[in-house]
């Protein structure tokens, strides 16, 4: 084994993601009603870029990074502060408890070309041997997103560390822990990511404002790993009605992409990790 | 084939729909030979549901004939008889594994928009909105019964269809309303709302020992099914000045050991109170109407319980935590564990003890669902249950 087991001390252990944050100057009325009037005085600059929208648009901007992000931005200004209170990347923290013993979970998840069953957005995962392997992920507007990735840690049945080589189209690192539940209820998984959005500091702003829709992905992601583990399928009611609505049709998509297994919660045999 | 589809508030429509299909490898079709229309149906068609979609197929009491099976599905064959129940279950989650099965983690799989509204989400329900799955309902000629090997309950060839049906919901449903009061002997139970739950959850306070039951309704053939049938105390609520104080002389003072609101979100309030509820409702201050749970906490007996299986939704308002607090009640709720109840409540229809057919008040094709509905909501021509059967 040579991946290194040493503890990642780079994702603190207790460091929420953003909308979790205990460090908030702002309520939570003061945070809609600041991105609310943020947005109503964006909105002339957009249509009309006059210099007076355009200062009131800097406003607004202002107001909205203040609504999202809780924190007064004068003061931070005045208190040289950051703005952007996470200096290393966006980070995630999920976590879900799965009715199986530790050792069954890790095993799947160690199997990296499980996880494209479970993880929608994975095109495909192969190992390359040496801890390293390779994925290719569906990205917004049918873009594709491609990265290396080297295994940091693993701790059989305990936690896998992991961390892309350089190139990747999104510099992320990540570990996830199986921990046993309390009286018998199975293991619980934690997946912390910590994640870089490519474009710079207007990157970092954007990326800032949609880590609430990415941590959502990486939740329902998450819950997939359980369906499969659990009950060997992922729930669908695509074909739920006969109208050929939109959504439904995407599900029927996402679901024919999606190969069942036959051997329900033992999927991947508990093969040697060939890290 | 044909189908009953939710279009709007007070608009279902049968129509041509295609057939389901196998889906994943636990998935069953069944031919339906049998389907109800529940009173939790009323609610969505008047709209107190959230998340309804038009073309959504309703129905959640349903039993037919297995036609196809995925290749995952051991225990059934085709041309099994099967009942379905409401609740879809995995059967191996950790609240599967404990027997609640309502609470399955993983046959939702709108789970995240069940956890942004309750915190977390619980089992999805045929035809029961998209909060709840957004899967198609029973009101149909084919359905498609996920995890099959778990939700499709095999049932004997010796008992009609009309006399297993209600294994799927309704007895199962007042059943758990029942064993929920936790009855013991000498024990009053009162239970609000003589519809088809009440008349069970009655029946079922009976089959668990209850020495007497009293129920509560306003409308007279109700009432008389509850006093002929189910042998209980009849109280119309419209005939007395205050239901909490005729309880309570009906028990000597003490209240009833054990209240039933086998109501929910869409209680008949009478005067200002009434109002105001409606009111609030209309504009979404509050989405249910309480009116039989503040009288089932106000009545009930000090230390008893307060069990409700009538369905909400949302949020309300004025519930008289104070009463409940300072008598020391046991609230229970919830979506009916059915999987758990099925085997021995057929044991009961098999002995002799109980024959559910006795609420059924209409027998209509599928085609005329619609009608069906609306004689159910507006209890006309002595509406109690209505089945129906796809021609």
């Amino acid at each position: 084994m040579s991946a290194d087991s040493a503890n990642p001390t780079w994702i603190k252990e207790h460091t929420y993601p953003p909308n979790l944050r205990r460090d908030v100057d702002l309520g939570q009325i003061e945070r809609l009603a600041s991105t609310a009037a943020g947005g109503l005085l964006l909105l002339p600059g957009l249509r009309n870029p006059t210099k007076v929208n355009l200062l009131l648009g800097a406003l607004g901007i202002g107001l909205i990074y203040q609504g999202v992000a809780g924190r007064n931005v004068v003061e931070s200004l005045r208190t040289g502060q950051p703005l952007l209170a996470e200096p290393t990347g966006l980070r995630i923290k999920k976590s879900v408890t799965i009715n199986r013993p530790p050792q069954e979970v890790y095993a799947f998840w160690r199997n990296l070309e499980n996880l494209p069953r479970v993880m929608q957005y994975v095109r495909s995962a192969h190992r390359l041997g040496g801890g390293y392997s390779h994925w290719v992920v569906a990205g917004p507007r049918g873009t594709v997103l491609k990265w290396d990735a080297r295994i940091t840690v693993d701790r059989p049945n305990e936690m896998i560390g992991w961390q892309t080589l350089p190139g990747a189209s999104i510099n992320h690192r990540g570990y996830v822990k199986f921990i046993p539940a309390p009286g018998a209820r199975g293991t619980e998984v934690h997946v912390a990511l910590e994640y870089e959005p490519p474009g710079g500091e207007l990157g970092k702003l954007i990326g800032y404002l949609l880590s609430p829709f990415v941590e959502q992905q990486v939740k329902a992601q998450m819950r997939n790993f359980k369906y499969v583990i659990e009950a060997g399928e992922i729930p669908t009611t695509a074909q739920h009605s006969w109208r050929p609505a939109q959504w439904a049709w995407n599900q029927l998509q996402a679901h024919e992409s999606y190969q069942p297994q036959p051997n329900r919660g033992e999927p991947g045999k508990q093969e040697e990790v060939q890290a | 084939m044909k189908a009953l589809c939710w279009y709007g508030v007070g608009d279902v429509r049968v129509e041509n729909v295609p057939e389901p299909k196998i889906l994943n490898p636990r998935d069953a079709i069944i031919r339906v030979t049998l389907s109800a229309i529940c009173g939790s149906d009323l609610h969505l068609l008047d709209g107190y549901i959230p998340t309804m979609q038009k073309g959504d197929i309703l129905g959640h009491e349903t039993m037919g004939e297995v036609v196809a099976l995925g290749k995952e599905v051991h225990n059934l064959q085709i041309g099994d008889r099967v009942v379905i129940p409401f609740t879809i279950a995995c059967g191996h989650c950790y609240f599967c594994e404990h027997k609640l099965y309502s609470l399955c983690d993983n046959s939702n799989p709108n789970a995240g928009m069940a956890e942004t509204m309750y915190g977390s989400s619980a089992a999805g329900i045929y035809g029961y909105s998209h909060l709840f799955g957004g899967y198609a309902g029973g009101q149909a000629e084919y359905l498609r019964v996920p995890y099959a090997d778990v939700d499709a309950f095999k049932v004997p060839g010796h008992l009609s269809d009309e006399q297993l049906l209600f294994l799927s919901d309704i007895f199962p449903t007042g059943y758990m309303a029942a064993e929920n009061c936790n009855i013991q002997p000498g024990d009053v139970v009162a239970v609000w709302g003589c519809g088809p739950v009440g008349q069970f959850a009655i029946a079922s306070a009976y089959l668990l020992g209850a020495e007497r039951v009293i129920a509560i309704d306003r409308v007279p053939e109700r009432l008389r099914m509850a006093e002929r049938q189910g042998k209980a105390v009849a109280l119309n609520y419209e005939k007395v000045e205050s239901v909490v104080e005729a309880l309570h002389e009906m028990t000597g003072g003490r209240g009833p050991d054990a209240c039933i609101d086998a109501v929910g979100m869409e209680a008949h309030g009478s005067g200002l109170d009434g109002f105001y509820d409606w009111a609030k409702q209309q504009v979404r201050l509050q989405t249910d109407r309480p009116t039989a749970l503040r009288m089932a906490i106000q009545a009930c007996r000090k230390g008893g319980t307060v069990s409700i299986p009538g369905v909400y939704g949302g949020v309300i308002d004025k519930v008289p935590i104070g009463a409940a607090f300072g008598k020391g009640l046991t609230l229970r709720m919830g979506q009916t564990h059915v999987q758990r109840y099925m085997q021995p409540l057929l044991e009961h229809i098999e002995q002799g003890r109980i024959d559910p057919t006795y609420i059924i008040t209409h027998r209509l094709g599928l085609q005329d669902a619609p009608q069906g509905y609306k004689m159910f909501r507006d209890k006309e021509n002595e509406c109690v249950k209505v089945v129906l059967k796809p021609a």
